[in-house]
Parts: C-alpha cells; structure tokens; sequence
C-alpha cells in the first residue's frame, strides 16, 4: 500500500493525546513482545489478528487509534 | 505500516500510525509523561530560547546542582588553603608580598599562618587590611575574592534551598495523604447515597422521578471520584501505601457493583436513562476500562491487581447495561 496516505502522529503529540485520555493505544506486534514491554494502556492486538479481532478489541469504529510497533526500522 | 491499512479496510475511520513505535518511545521514557501525571515544570518557550541550552552559566549551574553543599564547602576551604599557602610562597621567594604593619611577613610557621589568615580574610570580603597584600599578590587576591565569594554565596544558597526542597517535599506528602483520605471518605458517601437511591427505587413499579434525579448525581460524583482513582493509579512520582490502596479499591469495587444494581433497577422499571447519565456512564465505563493490573503503567502488589481486574470487569458489565 501507499506509505503516503498513512497519517503519523509524533511522540509529543501523543503524550499529550494519552494524557487527554482521549486515544487508544494498539500495540501491533507479538503477545510475547507485548509481555516484555509496551506503551503503558496499549492494548495487544498483532498484526495477523487484526483483520479477525478487531471488531472485539476495538469496538468502535470512530474513535482515535493510534497504531505503533517496534520502531522506525 | 499494513495494520493501519487493514484497519482502514475494517471500517475504521481515524486509525494514526506512530512510527518512532517501542524503541522511540522507551529511549525517551524518562522525559515521557504517564497519562495523567502532573506535567513536567518546563519553561516558557520565550524565556528558553533567551537562555540557549549550552551555556557557560547554564552548564556551572548544572555542575553545582550536582555537588552537595558539604563538597562545595571543601572546594571553598581548599581555595582559601590553597591561596595562602600560595601567598606564603610568593612571600618567601620573592621576600615580600604581603605586609604587616610594614613589615614583609616571615618565611616560617607564623608567616604561613599569617597567609592563611590573609586568605581567608580575602576570600570572606573581609579585608581587615591589617595584613595587605603588594605587587602581583595583589591580582592573586582579586581572584581570590571573587571566586571565593561566589563559591560561598553558592554554599549558602544551596544550603537554603536543600532545606526548602525539603519543606515542599513534606507539605506534598500531608496533601497527598489528605487527599487519600478524603477519596476514600467520598467514596463511602457515594455508596451511602447508592444504597439509599437503590431503596427509593424498590419501593415502586416505575421509578420515581426523584430517584433517577439521585441516580444521575451520584453518577456525577462518581466519575469524579474515579478520575481521581484512575489518576491515582496514573501517576507516577507518588504511591499511596498498599493498604490504603487496597482499601480505596475494595470500596470502589463495591460501589461499581452496587451501583450497576441500582441502574439495572431503573432500567428494568422502563425508564430511559437521561442524556446526563449516558455521557457519565461512558466515562466511567473508559476510566474503569482502563484499572486493570496489566494496564496501569506501575507494577503492584498481586492482592491490588485482582482488585484492579475486578474494577474492569465490572466498568465492562456497565457498558452492557
């Protein structure tokens, strides 16, 4: 797909998107990965589940997702 | 990034992605602020970009936030040592450098405690003048003088301000425990409130309007306490004790339970639950999602998490109401 059309958010604005509370965290990589470490309120959902789970995990459809893995490799 | 699309495909309106993902994240994580923690002290955008980063005053603050006041009193004794016994040697090689009453101080024990003397005198801003200094001892004790004054001002500022950092310290912990105790009271007041709205509404076959009245406050009161638990729980810099904690949850809990008792009880008389009381219950609903053992960003004792868990479970069985 298109890098382009993907819209990015930086560091400084999603610390303060977290602090509003107003977003939800999507942690995309393993659940191994998630246990080491992840971004404090993420919620776990890989990438190969999400076509089938995120209807559960994320129940609504219009709500802010912020979406990250491990870095910018 | 293909999740972000994938999610666009599901229907999802307003997916972001945040590239710098876990590596960015954690190699900042001490400049990171949690959720709702109290934002950093930081300077006016103005006033920072007047005082550039790099500079020699900036970095010889730094350098003396790091010493404590003890290792900055030595450095201030081992100048005015120092510059006497300096002063002593000018005096002996050169014959005279300092002078008493006319007279070149001596070479021996008494003329170097008379340069220490001197010294210390020059580096206090004294300056008696009983003992004054000739040629190039003279640019010496300029020096001497400046630097000495401003490494004591130093030590004495530092030694004032470790004291008041201790005294906000102290006044941070009465309040935070103030605080602890009057959510905990609250908390009770709103469970005492429940029960009572609760008897109101068994009585009757529709719900009297006074009861959904009651409902819709304490719902109110409600989310505040929880915002102040979930803040809690948030916040990084201070931890309440583990018992007062498990205390505050426990209740929390059983307020959550009872209260989903009392909506349950109005829905089922038919009555269509106010705007007011939809919109709290959604922010009740998120900010109780988000008490869990797993998702508050501290590690707690194993008794609080199942508290935790259990405060999400219920937030969950809210939402289906």
């Amino acid at each position: 797909m298109n890098q382009l059309e993907v819209d990015t958010i930086h560091r400084d604005e999603l610390i303060g998107l977290r602090r509003s509370g107003r977003v939800t965290l999507v942690d995309v990589l393993s659940p191994e990965s998630y246990a080491t470490r992840h971004i404090p309120g993420a919620i776990n959902l890989p990438v190969a589940d999400v076509t089938r789970r995120a209807h559960e995990v994320l129940p609504d459809r219009h709500a802010p997702i912020v979406v990250y893995c491990g870095g910018p490799t | 990034m293909q999740a972000v699309g994938l999610l666009r495909q599901l229907g999802y309106t307003n997916v972001r992605h945040y590239p710098g993902g876990l590596t960015e994240w954690f190699a900042t994580e001490a400049t990171n602020a949690g959720p709702l923690d109290v934002p950093q002290p930081r300077l006016p955008t103005r006033v920072a970009q007047a005082f550039p980063r790099v500079n020699l005053s900036t970095r010889f603050i730094d350098a003396l936030s790091e010493r404590s006041v003890g290792a900055l009193f030595r450095w201030w004794v081992g100048i005015v040592v120092g510059c006497g016994v300096a002063f002593w040697l000018l005096s002996s090689f050169t014959g005279a450098m300092l002078m008493s009453q006319g007279q070149p101080i001596g070479a021996g024990v008494s003329g170097l405690v008379s340069a220490v003397y001197f010294s210390a005198v020059t580096a206090t801003s004294v300056g008696y003048g009983d003992i004054v200094p000739i040629g190039p001892a003279r640019l010496l004790a300029i020096a001497e003088a400046a630097t000495g004054l401003i490494l004591f001002g130093c030590v004495v500022s530092k030694f004032v301000s470790q004291r008041q950092e201790q005294l906000i310290g102290e006044i941070h912990h009465i309040a935070f425990e103030e605080r602890l105790g009057r959510l905990r009271s609250n908390l009770h007041l709103i469970r005492t409130e429940v029960q009572a709205a609760a008897q109101l509404c068994a009585g009757h076959d529709v719900a009297p309007p006074e009861a959904i009245a009651r409902v819709e406050s304490v719902a109110m009161i409600f989310v505040g306490e929880l915002h102040a638990v979930h803040d809690l729980l948030y916040r990084p810099q201070q931890a309440p004790g583990e018992t007062m904690l498990e205390g505050i949850l426990a209740l929390l809990a059983s307020v959550f339970r009872e209260f989903s008792e009392l909506l349950a009880c109005v829905q089922r008389q038919g009555t269509e639950a106010a705007p007011l009381l939809r919109a709290n219950l959604a922010t009740m609903a998120r900010l109780a999602g988000e008490i869990c053992g797993d998702c508050v960003p501290r590690q707690f004792a194993p008794g609080l998490r199942v508290w935790m868990d259990q405060i999400q479970r219920l937030a969950g069985e809210l939402t289906q109401i």
